[in-house]
């Protein structure tokens, strides 16, 4: 009897044969060697090509990933930043004009203060992890106790996950300050184990759900589940290859923006090479101990409400949720545009996954935060080009309704609903602009202080 | 007055400087709104006769003076007369009175239209230009964008403001004047000293004021400007004319400002319920939003609609708001264009209590109907109406009649229900809620919908004149006669919609049902785009002297579906609908025991004795039916609109509930992945993503576990896990993902399970859940009045094994079916008529079952209830349904009622429409004689079942058997008749389509294939997986202007009624050939949609 194959998927879980995985680990290890030598080690007071941040859920620490781009240090890091003496600091300035020692005004942005990061830095908690960080995403655990830090590098490729207690970042069972993220943190094999898989290249995006993260990668198009239960260690745990289609122009696969749908469990990740949302849910085996989870592929719609006559809606980067889940918020590339879809649930639970607004934007955006900060939500996304921050009125259509300065290269936004700021890692000036977008501020959508002395171009 | 440096000076048209801006230079940047004004030669008569020594000077003018000049020429000289030569028309005074005569009069140089585009991240204005002519000699091309700047590169433009919004040209056309949402003021340009060669735009600021002396710092959304006036021929006064009506959503109000001051004249507030008040005095309080100042909630107006109809005299506002489902329309004096009172408030249909309008359109008043292809709003049959569209945020374009009715239009009735309505004014605004009207199935609203996801952006109502010696044909798509609304898409469409079609039928002609179909003629429809709707299967009858009598012909499938001129004529199958079969299931030579689509005769020129044709073919009888028929294929096709422009259709006997490849998303994955859970209850399929409501699964359908696929290794299994098949398994290419470790050790405890078909009954069906029942097996040939006893379950079991010979009755000597088969309830099915009872296969070891069912208690099972730990990788399975065509169309998917109910229960929708269904069983309930059979709704109310099962005529050739009654197969002669039987069928009606599927079961045959002697009863021999199929094309197929914009944000009315469409959005090219762009300004008339300028 026979049972026809109705699929035409080609998805799949990428594997690799041992000897490459053998041969990269040696690579590793040689890397690793270097990661001892004290000249080379980099500052825990500074921030160096920032990519990646992300705000703790209570508001009061921000986490930035230092990508160390020209590898003039050993290893990148994560600082972190007390936004408590953001807020201080800032608040003084835009109330009073107070210049603490050791900031200035910005000769160019007069509204603006610029200060040497090292102020904000907390000492002694920082945590070092690989070249190119992409991206930063939190888990909260929601049980009081700590976070956990999931941090994609492309350098080894890997995925760091680091604990945070409140006062330190831990990833290295040292106990050193600013310690290098031991093995055991830096995931580079599925299971832990080289024969079972190798975490695929270009890990780009990440996202940290209450007991796992996905992180999808830019080149191969690989969607790689992390394992990671509270109080437990995290671990690789699948990989998905296939879930989207290759450009016809390159022949490239990506995998992009993720994120999840709050509590659901729905997971949204966007392609680089496709006008495809692809939903994804995690399994997890009923009753055994040593069955790892798995990724399970749901719904998939198309972005064909946007550009449809003009050669698709490709390109994804950017996404987040609504605060409730009810809209979706996606950077597109191509054309170049916020797209907004009804992710509210149906009358069966379903979430609607409609496109309802648009709105044009510019042409290199990179990533976005959506927050209400009194008057409704906002989209804030990156311009990494013009060095902008777009500001997006998501009500009826959709429209611009600020275009803000931020520096150069602004990559990583991130939103601290309760302080109503938004911060921006500016990738080529070494900076955090502190955007104020509380809409009763006197400095509403400015540029209120600069983290950082902008580096020379 | 603040003089803006840096900025200059524009060619005028009498100059030689007219370069076209070639298409590969881009100039635009993010365009959002445009405005447009007359610059060139004028005499300065200060409204007296013109003289020759008047001066005359080159200066902006109204814009009437450009309108007058863009007039068809008026040829005074009639048939060798000595008049003068047809020449532009020019308005009085302005006439060219250099002549020998007048060697010393100024000449006076020409006058062109220039188009101001607004650009709103750079805060700039692009100037573009093009010669004041009738729109019949507009070619495409002529509008080129000037340089405000020649002494820096590139084509540059002039800044105006900060987060300019919008512009608008006020009354004298000597100024533009543009609100700024980022400086909450307006600027003023000058245009003439914009369009001046040699000199510096000038762009004042204007703060705006209320008469108290408050400063109104509110940020405005949008603005319309008192409609054109001023006098041609004197000189442009120093400040800006009229008023602006500005929209201040975070104040909740519009605000009619004096241009020359800035004074708010009167305003229209909202209070907190929305309800519109006019303040006289002017004096608004509004929050300084560009100060920080906190807002309030409240209404949000932020799109507004002017328009002043010199026939009526009649000039209104609309405002809408982005929170608000309520139109307000405020009546304005004609005179001063002062709000004189807000009469009507048109509150749009909104059941969730969340609808806004973020784009306005108002008409002209119009007189409705009329097919004479020419305008006659004074003397129309349908009587005078008024309307507003409203882009709604349930991405549909709302209509509403604010004339007499004031009041919504439901533009979605179902067309069944319109077929005979003869009333045009009727016809002009539907009704809601009337329940004799019932919308279509699946209609969001009472709006317009666009295709597919298509977001509307942007509406604009124009008039379209008819052109003298229009030689197109009269239902050509592109020929436009009478009112239309264009409408911006986000997917870079723009659609055009029938208002007030004067070209074509109101109302459904009797004579031509198919080429008047309800959607292709009444108001508020989209435009299609299909040639020759009402073609028919006829020749020119050679006969006929005068050549124009035809003749109906059967040989033929209509005009060619893939024709490169694009599709043409009537809904229709493309052939005569394919049976599909799965390997093993049948012989080809006894199809005729299978369903089918229902034949008709067809008689013809060609088929004089007739020949049988598909319903939905193209031959199947339309037009004027003779006496005791129909128009078939009118009845098949009822409502154009329902359906999609080309896809395929496929009537699957068990089939799965989603045809989805990875190129569609219409009802989800056709394989789904879920995980599988057991517990004391049985088996269930568990997700996260709560799909199955929305799927459409209903209890008792099937779940087709598909396992991994074993040629693939084990690419279908998560990592650790491998694809696992039973050695021991007899099912074909069908593993079982189970972890690495474990799969030789769970061999034996899973082998029932690894060893079946793995097809499952769904005993409950909730949104995040399906209760799975082991499934029994059934004979395929069970009857569908119920068995009676074993032995004719036995019977049956080996007529189901003769259904494969290909050998008549009477030669057969296939072997009888070796299985035991027990006629019993089967109460994990869908209850059945008669008896209750089915064929069930019974044994008392595996052996006694087929392949891939297990013996459990005396029962053949194509499934079993499995340990958990044989089943905790992700699952793949498929939704079939149960005992039933899955009926999935390509783009429409499968249509079902099903939706969850308050306990997360998949149910039937109660509210849902009759024909929202897409699956139907062999034996439904009957139908109704008394009800309507284009509708189906009975005389007292309801509806006869859907489907139901119905005897009717069915046309085919049948074997010519010449000894039946002595028991050989020889044909006679001929070897075929053609034969028109009762037959037993089934009518199904869904939302395009209502087709009769004839011979859902067979007799069995006595002696020879088709001789239906046997008597077996009602007996199905559908094998799953069985299709009926059809491509169905020249559906409906909207009429789309053929332009590429990347993210259309406004359409806007220009000059000569031409329209223009604001494309915003960036191109990002990947052709050497084609320049991306910052936003594009494309242009086209109503009379020739597809000649278009391109601006970018």
């Amino acid at each position: 009897m026979h049972i026809a194959q109705a699929t035409v998927w080609a998805r799949g879980r990428s594997k690799r044969v041992p000897m490459r995985s053998v041969i990269l680990l040696a690579c590793a290890s040689i890397t690793g060697c270097t990661a001892s030598a004290e000249e080379v080690r980099p500052p825990a007071d500074q921030i160096f090509f920032p990519t990646g941040a992300a705000v703790s859920p209570d508001d009061a620490f921000l986490f930035v990933a230092s990508a160390n781009s020209e590898l003039r240090y050993d290893s990148g890091s994560i600082t972190v930043m007390d936004l408590g003496k953001v807020d201080q600091i800032s608040n003084d300035w835009t109330t009073s004009q107070t210049i603490p020692d050791g900031c200035s005004q910005d000769p160019d942005h007069i509204e603006t203060l610029i200060c040497d990061e090292t102020r904000f830095i907390m000492p002694n908690t920082g945590a070092r992890v690989g070249n190119f960080a992409t991206d930063i995403a939190v888990q909260d655990f929601k049980s009081g106790g700590p976070l956990r830090l999931i941090v994609p590098t492309r350098g080894d490729p890997s995925v760091a996950w680091i604990d945070w207690d409140g006062k330190k970042l831990s990833c290295n069972p040292s106990g050193d300050n600013f310690a290098l993220c031991d093995e055991n943190h830096r995931l580079a094999y599925v299971h832990n184990d080289p024969d079972v898989g190798l975490l695929p290249d270009e890990p780009f995006g990440a996202f940290a759900g209450k007991d796992f993260a996905i992180v999808t990668h830019l080149t191969t198009g690989a969607v790689t589940l992390i394992d990671s239960p509270p109080g437990g260690n995290a671990s690789i745990a699948d990989v998905l290859t296939g879930l989207f289609a290759a450009d016809p122009l390159t022949g490239l696969r990506g995998s992009t923006g993720v994120a999840g749908r709050g509590d659901s469990g729905i997971v949204y990740v966007g392609a680089r090479s496709e006008d495809r949302i692809q939903t994804l849910t995690v399994g997890r085996p009923v009753n055994s101990d040593i069955a790892p989870p798995y990724i399970i592929p749901e719904e998939y719609f198309f972005l064909d409400a946007v550009g449809g006559t003009a050669g698709g809606s490709t390109d994804t980067r950017g996404m987040a949720f609504s605060a409730n889940g009810d809209r979706m918020y996606l950077i597109n590339r191509r054309p170049p545009s916020l797209q907004i879809y009804d992710t509210s649930l149906d009358a069966g639970g379903a979430p609607r996954n409609k496109g309802i607004a648009a709105t044009d934007l510019c042409r290199e955006a990179s990533t976005l935060a959506v927050m209400d900060a009194g008057d409704g939500d906002r989209a804030y996304v990156t311009c990494f080009q013009d060095g902008q921050l777009y500001v997006v009125d998501p009500r009826g259509l959709a429209s611009v309704e600020d275009i803000i300065s931020v520096g150069r290269g602004p990559y990583a936004v991130t939103a601290a609903p309760t302080r109503k700021k938004v911060y921006v890692t500016n990738f080529l000036e070494d900076t955090v602009a502190v955007v104020d977008v509380s809409p009763t501020s006197p400095t509403h959508d400015r540029v209120v202080l600069r983290i950082g002395e902008p580096k020379a171009p | 007055m603040k003089r803006l440096a840096s900025l200059c000076l524009l060619m005028i048209a009498a100059c030689s400087d007219t370069t076209p801006t070639g298409t590969n230079l881009l100039n635009l940047d993010r365009p959002v709104d445009i405005a447009f004004a007359c610059f060139g030669g004028l005499r300065i008569t200060n409204g007296q006769p013109a003289t020759v020594d008047q001066a005359v000077v080159t200066s902006a003018q109204p814009t009437t003076s450009c309108d007058k000049r863009s007039e068809e020429p008026v040829d005074t000289g009639s048939n060798g007369s000595n008049g003068p030569p047809p020449g532009p028309p020019t308005p009085p005074g302005q006439e060219q009175l250099h002549d020998a005569q007048h060697p010393t009069a100024p000449i006076i140089p020409d006058t062109a239209w220039y188009a101001f585009i607004l650009q709103s991240e750079s805060g700039t204005v692009a100037i573009a230009t093009w010669l004041t002519e009738p729109s019949t000699k507009f070619m495409g091309g002529e509008v080129t964008v000037q340089d405000a700047n020649p002494l820096t590169p590139g084509q540059n433009s002039i800044s105006v403001g900060e987060n300019p919004v919008a512009i608008g040209t006020d009354v004298t056309g000597c100024k533009e004047v543009i609100a700024n949402a980022g400086s909450c003021d307006m600027s003023i340009l000058d245009v003439t000293s914009a369009l001046t060669a040699g000199q510096t735009a000038i762009v004042d600021r204007l703060d705006v004021t209320t008469p108290n002396g408050g400063k109104l710092r509110s940020k405005p959304a949008a603005m319309q400007m008192q409609p054109p006036g001023g006098t041609i021929g004197v000189t442009c006064p120093a400040g800006a004319t009229g008023l602006a009506y500005v929209a201040y959503p975070s104040c909740h109000a519009v605000a009619a400002i004096d241009t020359a001051t800035g004074v708010v004249q009167q305003a229209i507030t909202f209070d907190a319920s929305g309800v519109p008040t006019i303040v006289p005095d002017g004096n608004i309080s509004c929050p300084d939003e560009c100060g920080g100042e906190p807002i309030t909630a409240g209404t949000r107006p932020v799109t507004l609609s002017l328009l002043f109809d010199a026939r009526v005299d009649r000039e209104v506002l609309a405002i809408g708001a982005d929170n608000s489902n309520v139109v307000s329309i405020v009546e304005l004096d004609p005179n001063t264009s002062l709000p004189l009172s807000v009469p009507t408030r048109i509150a749009l249909e909104d059941p969730n209590s969340n609808l806004g309008v973020t784009s306005l359109a108002v008409s002209p008043q119009i007189g409705m109907g009329g097919n004479q292809s020419m305008i006659n709003d004074d003397n129309a049959t349908g009587g005078q109406s008024q309307f507003v569209y409203a882009v709604a945020t349930d991405n549909t374009i709302r209509v509403a009649d604010i004339l007499t009715l004031n009041r919504e239009c439901d533009t979605q009735i179902d067309p069944r229900y319109l077929h005979d309505e003869t009333s045009i004014k009727k016809l002009s605004c539907l009704p809601l809620g009337d329940p004799t009207l019932p919308r279509r199935a699946g209609a969001r609203g009472p709006g317009i919908e666009l295709i597919g996801d298509a977001i509307p952006t942007s509406v604009a109502i124009t008039q379209v004149k008819e052109v003298a010696g229009d030689l197109r044909p009269k239902d050509s798509p592109t020929r436009l006669i009478g009112y239309f609304a264009f409408a911006t898409a986000a997917n870079g469409a723009t659609y055009v919609i029938n208002i007030d079609n004067d070209d074509k039928a109101d109302v459904v002609d009797p004579e031509d049902p198919i080429g008047t179909q309800i959607p292709l003629d009444i108001a508020h429809q989209l435009r299609d785009s299909v040639l020759t709707r009402g073609l028919l299967a006829t020749e020119l009858d050679p006969s006929d002297p005068s050549g124009k009598k035809t003749l109906p012909i059967c040989d033929t499938l209509g005009p060619d579906p893939d024709a490169t001129t694009g599709p043409a004529g009537g809904a229709r199958s493309t052939d005569q609908p394919g049976l599909t079969l799965p390997t093993g299931t049948l012989a080809a030579e006894k199809v005729v025991v299978l369903p089918s689509i229902r034949q008709v005769t067809c008689t013809g020129a060609d088929e004089p004795n007739g020949k049988p044709v598909a319903e939905t073919e193209f031959a199947a009888p339309v037009g004027p039916p003779p006496p005791g028929q129909v128009n078939i294929r009118d009845q098949v096709f009822p409502d154009l609109r329902g359906l999609r422009d080309d896809e395929t259709w496929t009537f699957t006997w068990e089939g799965s509930l989603s045809q989805d490849d990875p190129d569609t998303a219409i009802d989800g994955p056709a394989v789904r992945e879920s995980q599988m859970t057991v517990d004391s209850f049985g088996a269930h399929i568990v997700d996260q993503s709560k799909p199955f409501c929305d799927a459409g699964v209903e209890k008792y359908d099937i779940v087709q576990l598909r396992g991994c696929d074993p040629s693939l290794g084990d690419a279908d299994c998560a990592l650790g896990y491998t694809c696992f098949v039973h050695p021991q398994s007899k099912v074909t290419g069908l593993g079982a993902c189970m972890l690495k470790d474990e799969a030789d050790r769970l061999s034996n405890a899973c082998k029932p399970f690894l060893t079946t078909l793995r097809r499952y009954t769904v005993g409950k069906s909730a949104t995040g859940q399906l209760d799975l029942l082991p499934r029994k097996h059934v004979l395929r040939t069970s009857p569908v009045d119920g068995c009676t006893d074993d032995a004719q379950c036995q019977t049956l079991a080996n007529y189901a094994a003769r259904l494969t010979s290909s050998l008549n009755p009477v030669d057969d000597k296939t072997a009888a079916d070796p299985h035991m088969w027990s006629c019993r309830i089967d109460p994990d099915r869908a209850p059945i008529a008669g008896t209750g009872k089915r064929c069930i296969e019974a044994c008392s070891t595996d052996t006694d079952c087929d392949d891939g069912t297990v013996c459990d208690a005396g029962t053949c099972m194509e499934s079993v209830v499995p340990p958990q730990a044989c089943v905790n990788a992700a699952q793949r399975y498929e939704l079939r349904a149960g005992e039933a065509f899955a009926v999935v169309g390509t783009k429409s998917g499968y249509v079902h009622p099903i939706i969850a109910d308050a306990g997360g229960s998949c149910v039937k929708d109660p509210a849902a429409k009759p024909n929202q269904i897409g699956r139907f069983t062999l034996n439904p309930p009957a139908c109704d004689p008394t009800a309507d059979p284009g509708t189906g709704a009975l005389p007292g109310g309801g509806f006869e079942p859907n489907p139901c099962f119905e005897t009717i005529d069915e046309t085919e050739y049948q074997p010519n058997w010449a000894n039946l009654a002595g028991g050989s197969c020889t044909l006679g002669s001929p070897g075929t008749n053609l034969v028109m039987r009762p037959s037993d069928a089934i009518k199904f009606r869904n939302r395009g389509m209502t087709l009769d599927i004839v011979d859902p079961t067979y007799p069995g045959d006595a002696v020879c294939i088709g001789d239906r002697g046997a008597n077996l009863g009602r007996i199905p021999t559908v094998p799953p997986g069985f299709q009926i199929v059809f491509r169905q094309t020249a559906g409906f197929s909207p009429l789309i202007v053929q332009i590429t914009p990347a993210y259309p944000v406004k359409a806007v009315i220009g000059p000569t009624q031409s329209v223009w469409v604001i494309d915003e959005g960036d191109y990002l090219s990947t052709s050497i050939t084609t320049p991306s762009t910052s936003g594009k300004v494309f242009r086209f008339e109503g009379q020739s949609v597809n000649t278009i300028s391109v601006l970018q």
